[in-house]
């Protein structure tokens, strides 16, 4: 600070007037500032807290589909975030657990399969929420948040509806191992829409094929639609699928799917995850999370999808899109 | 029955797979599963843009097919077209891209655009006599439809359409470098970068190739002929081709929301063009070329309510130029010189000491706008409308030579004394003067799926050329989605060939006269098209095809003088058929295969049109035989193809083409390698060179390359 007394200080009272006056404001504001330097990163770290994300060490195009999803949750928290890679090495629970405490990380979102077991431990101590994995909400730990892979079957219907307003019926062959809470879930939101949800369990693949035949035997119109889960173990893809898919063609119905390669095989549509969204939900959850405690935690379905359609066999089933409704796919097949 | 030997082949086929696939860790199995392949990741993650749908019937060639099987040069890819092949012009060794028996010397027949634009040249009608081939890197694909599209692409859509599409920068993501050396002196670099910049996304592409070029030997040239008539010992033959060329290829890509910005340059230079346009060996003269392009695009397909607008404003500069001016005759041949014109002719034995010179520029510009738009608003309708308007302009024409009319004398230069090399640039003895064409079109198409399954398809396009005149163009096209893995087209379409100025306003050759009075060339196609997919790894195509083309543009001796004039006068039919076949056979190993058979009939003569191959086969097999090494051989077998009627000698050599491809990649994560050898069965292959009288020029034909191999590396980042 500079020292302000002039040779004049010696001369007069209004010096010293002036002196008193900007000392007190001097004082004042160096106390401003100290409380604002003690407030101000309390502030910072409350509105933005630091994220860091774990995924798997993958190669293309593989790579691009978590790129997609942590763009996605940088968009959704306002900045960016940490980049933990599971490429190997520092991998373990200890590493993993030092490393957040070093990098003051206020919560981790992991990614995939090998996100999920790397934080396994870590998860009992500290916030994660889990992605882009297919996970059912009775496999993750309890005060887990998350969103699973798994496309959640109310959107499924209510684009079914938007798509074919004359669907009644839906039918699925299913492996109650790993879809019994999905199913569970599609029922409710069959009821919603309207639909008639008629689920066949069977952990057998030579039953399902069976079950296959008999209800394709007994589809007459096009009300019925068939749906394909997205992984699932009952649905035999090189020697079912292209049955299923040509009696589709030649009975004129319905065949929706999880799997975006089987609508480039013939069946009407599919959803498929949108990255960016799940991303943007992703920071959403984590946000809550941090505010609301792992109380309400819990494991969602996905419901960022985007929509691909194949457009020969809406054709062919006699559907015909305005221009608008083709806006709203994301994909359209064929492609030569 | 049926599924039961179904089941069997799947077990088969899933038991040999898994012992070749590379492994997956447990994330990636997941994510592959969920989208059903790598290809479908990358087309949903936006990483690969699914390619749109076309007009006809359509072969795509990737990038990817380009890299397993080797291709340097656009000419290599093309060659694995069904229906398509590359053969040689003697001039140079140009290439002529021959559809179904469609061949001529200078192919215009055949259009080839670069993102859209036609890189035609109006004084040819080919793409530059100084072409120098075209480099790959910077090509994302080459789409290629067989038959006629004037419907859509006006002039020279006739046997054929090449469409060149460069690479965006979600092609390339990140930055390439590579270098690759090669056989006869080869010398190739490029770098590649694809970025995002000021809100723009940036793609830019360089690509350097240096190359001695191929030495086979030619046995014979006009000269030896001239040499045994005249008593000179000239002729350079037998000796080596000399088709050495230095090229630098330069492009850039800017694009946001709906624009699109291009600009680019492909430089040849130092380009040996040996044999001569004279069908002569000159292992001296050197030409060039350039061509620098730029082009404004505008794309929205929601630019209204049903309404999806395009718009395209393009600019081309493209010039050919003589940089060692060429010896059409070597130094030391003794011709007969006509002293009313001063060329070969009825006249006086002349000897050239310095060789018959010849040294032509041509300067072109090439200014187009065109607007499209797709329009959905009629249930069951699509409609599609386009204008444009183009000028194409040679505005430059250089010349030195030693023959013809010396400007100064008015007489003939060669029987000058002490005669040398003049300038004719600015002087009426120019081989072609200056001038431009005007090109106004409208289109109009309609889609109308008028019942389930069916479509019918039916356009026109108008076309109005300030020299020759109007002309009309119908397509139709028939679309039966027959069955779930089966679909069956029926087209018909018109195209023309504009005449090329040399055909219009060739000046100052007798041999080789202009005729302002041509009228373009017609083609009239039928074909039937079958597209089946009865597996889902397995694709078949069946295409029968009849042309009738008309008003073919030939040099015909005139009656009752010695002069040859271009006139529309040929007539040639061909039919003929293409199947083809891919099938993903594991998920480690893709087969490809094609067969041609075409008849090319000159009808006038009653002959078979000849050069080209009645029948073609190709096969390739690409194989991923361990994680990271893929090796794809491929074979093309060039067979039965018969000379042009009045040529006595036998038919051209059928030949089988090898080459074997080796790739190793993610070495160290970043880098890529790969061995290649051409010709790996070092066959004696030849392509047709022109008929003569008495006998043809250059008697064996032009020899193609011996066995040849690369190596190449590329690091991505």
């Amino acid at each position: 600070m500079n020292n302000i007394i002039t040779k004049r200080d010696v001369a007069g009272p209004f010096v010293n007037y002036r002196i008193t006056v900007t000392m007190s404001l001097l004082r004042t504001l160096t106390h401003f500032l100290f409380v604002l330097s003690v407030v101000y990163p309390a502030f910072a770290s409350a509105a933005t807290p630091s994220v860091a994300v774990i995924y798997p060490d993958v190669r293309e195009p593989y790579r691009e589909v978590f790129m997609e999803i942590i763009r996605g949750i940088e968009t959704g928290l306002g900045q960016s975030v940490k980049h933990y890679v599971l490429d190997g090495d520092d991998d373990t629970p200890a590493a993993l657990s030092e490393r957040v405490h070093d990098d003051r990380v206020d919560l981790v979102i992991s990614l995939g399969r090998a996100g999920l077991s790397a934080t396994k431990q870590l998860a009992e101590v500290f916030p994660v929420v889990i992605g882009a994995v297919l996970i059912s909400p009775g496999q993750a730990a309890k005060g887990q948040a998350g969103i699973t892979l798994t496309p959640d079957p109310e959107v499924f219907f209510e684009r079914l509806k938007g798509i074919v307003p004359n669907a009644k019926e839906v039918t699925v062959i299913f492996d109650p191992r790993q879809k019994a809470w999905e199913i569970e879930r599609a029922r409710t939101a069959a009821k919603t829409q309207g639909l008639t949800l008629n689920a066949f369990p069977t952990e057998d693949l030579r039953l399902s094929a069976e079950l296959y035949r008999k209800v394709l035997a007994q589809i007459k119109d096009g009300s019925i639609a068939i749906w394909l889960p997205q992984d699932n173990a009952a649905m035999d893809e090189q020697a079912l699928l292209p049955v299923v898919l040509q009696e589709a063609w030649e009975k004129n119905f319905i065949v929706f799917s999880g799997n975006l390669d089987h609508v480039r095989k013939g069946a009407l549509f599919s959803l498929y995850p949108d990255n960016f969204g799940m991303g943007r939900s992703l920071a959403a959850l984590a946000l809550d999370r941090l505010k609301n405690g792992a109380n309400a935690a819990a494991i969602n379905p996905l419901r960022d999808l985007l929509l691909a359609v194949n457009l020969r066999t809406a054709e062919h089933l006699g559907l015909h899109f305005p221009s608008q409704e083709r806006e709203r796919f994301d994909l359209v097949f064929p492609t030569p | 029955m049926y599924n039961l030997f179904f089941l069997l082949m799947w077990f088969g086929v899933t038991a040999t797979a898994k012992a070749q696939e590379a492994p997956l860790n447990s994330d990636e199995a997941e994510l592959l599963q969920m989208y059903g392949g790598q290809e479908m990741i990358s087309v949903a993650t936006g990483a690969k843009q699914p390619v749109g749908k076309a007009p006809a019937v359509t072969s795509v060639v990737t990038a990817e097919d380009i890299k397993a099987i080797g291709a340097t040069d656009i000419d290599e890819a093309l060659e694995t077209v069904p229906g398509l092949h590359v053969a040689r012009s003697k001039d140079g060794y140009n290439p002529i891209y021959s559809f179904r028996g469609v061949s001529s010397e200078y192919n215009p027949q055949v259009l080839m655009l670069i993102n859209g634009i036609p890189i035609t040249n109006a004084y040819g009608g080919n793409r530059n006599n100084f072409w120098g081939g075209m480099p790959v890197q910077a090509v994302a694909r080459i789409e290629v439809v067989r038959g006629p599209g004037s419907a859509v692409y006006g002039a020279d859509a006739f046997a054929g359409v090449i469409n060149i599409i460069t690479k965006t920068k979600q092609d390339i993501n990140g930055t390439e470098v590579g270098g690759r050396v090669g056989s006869f002196d080869t010398y190739d670099g490029w770098a590649l970068h694809g970025d995002t910049w000021a809100g723009f996304d940036v793609a830019a592409m360089v690509e350097y190739h240096d190359t001695q070029g191929q030495n086979s030997i030619i046995d014979a040239d006009t000269q030896t002929n001239f040499d045994k008539q005249f008593g000179t010992h000239a002729s350079l033959a037998p000796g080596p081709v000399n088709l050495q060329r230095r090229n630098f290829d330069a492009r850039l890509d800017l694009s946001r929301d709906h624009w699109r910005f291009r600009g680019g340059l492909q430089h040849r230079g130092d380009q040996g063009a040996s044999p001569t346009s004279a069908q002569t060996l000159d292992p001296n003269g050197r030409g060039g070329s350039e061509r620098w392009n730029a082009d404004l695009n505008y794309d929205n397909p929601d630019f209204a309510k049903d309404w999806d607008v395009k718009a395209q404003i393009s600019y081309l500069d493209t010039s050919q130029t003589t940089e060692t001016a060429f010896a059409l005759f070597p130094p030391g041949a003794k011709l007969p010189i006509d002293p009313a014109t001063g060329i070969i002719g009825g006249g006086p034995l002349v000897t050239f000491p310095q060789g018959f010179i010849a040294a032509p520029s041509f300067y072109e510009r090439h200014a187009r706008f065109n607007t499209s738009a797709f329009y959905t608003g009629f249930d069951r309708h699509t409609l599609r409308i386009g204008t444009g308007f183009n000028y194409s302009s040679l505005y430059d024409v250089a010349a030195h030579k030693n023959s013809g009319i010396n400007p100064i004398t008015g007489t003939a230069n060669p029987l000058l004394p002490n005669f040398s090399v003049i300038d004719v640039t600015g002087t009426p003895y120019l081989p072609i003067q200056p001038v431009d064409r005007k090109n106004f079109f409208a289109f109009f198409q309609d889609e109308w799926k008028f019942v389930k399954d069916w479509a019918l398809t039916a356009g026109v396009r108008y076309d109005n050329y300030s020299d020759f005149g109007n002309t009309l163009n119908p397509r139709t096209a028939l679309v039966w989605e027959t069955r779930y893995d089966l679909t069956t087209k029926l087209m018909y379409g018109s195209a023309f060939r504009a005449p090329s100025f040399q055909e219009l306003y060739s000046i100052n050759n007798p041999v080789n006269r202009g005729n302002p009075g041509l009228k373009p060339e017609t083609m009239d196609t039928l074909e039937l098209a079958f597209d089946y997919r009865p597996r889902d790894k397995l694709r078949l195509g069946l295409n029968v095809f009849n042309y009738w083309w008309k008003d073919i543009i030939r040099f015909i001796p005139d009656v009752g003088a010695p002069t040859v004039t271009a006139q529309n006068t040929g007539l040639q039919t061909g039919y003929g058929t293409e199947l083809e076949a891919e099938w993903q056979a594991f998920d480690t190993l893709k087969l490809l295969g094609n067969y041609a058979f075409q008849k090319p009939r000159d009808t006038t003569l009653n002959h078979d049109a000849g050069n080209s191959p009645n029948h073609m086969v190709y096969l390739r097999a690409t194989w991923d035989f361990m994680p990271h090494w893929q090796i794809t051989p491929q074979a093309k077998w060039i067979l039965d193809r018969s000379r042009v009627a009045g040529d006595n000698r036998p038919p051209v050599a059928d030949y089988t083409w090898v080459d074997l491809t080796l790739r190793r990649k993610q070495l160290a994560e970043h880098w890529e390698v790969a061995f290649s050898v051409r010709n790996l069965f070092n066959v004696n292959a030849r392509e047709p060179s022109l008929a003569g009288r008495p006998t043809a020029a250059i008697p064996n034909d032009l020899p193609l390359a011996g066995r040849s191999v690369f190596g190449e590396v590329r690091l991505n980042f």
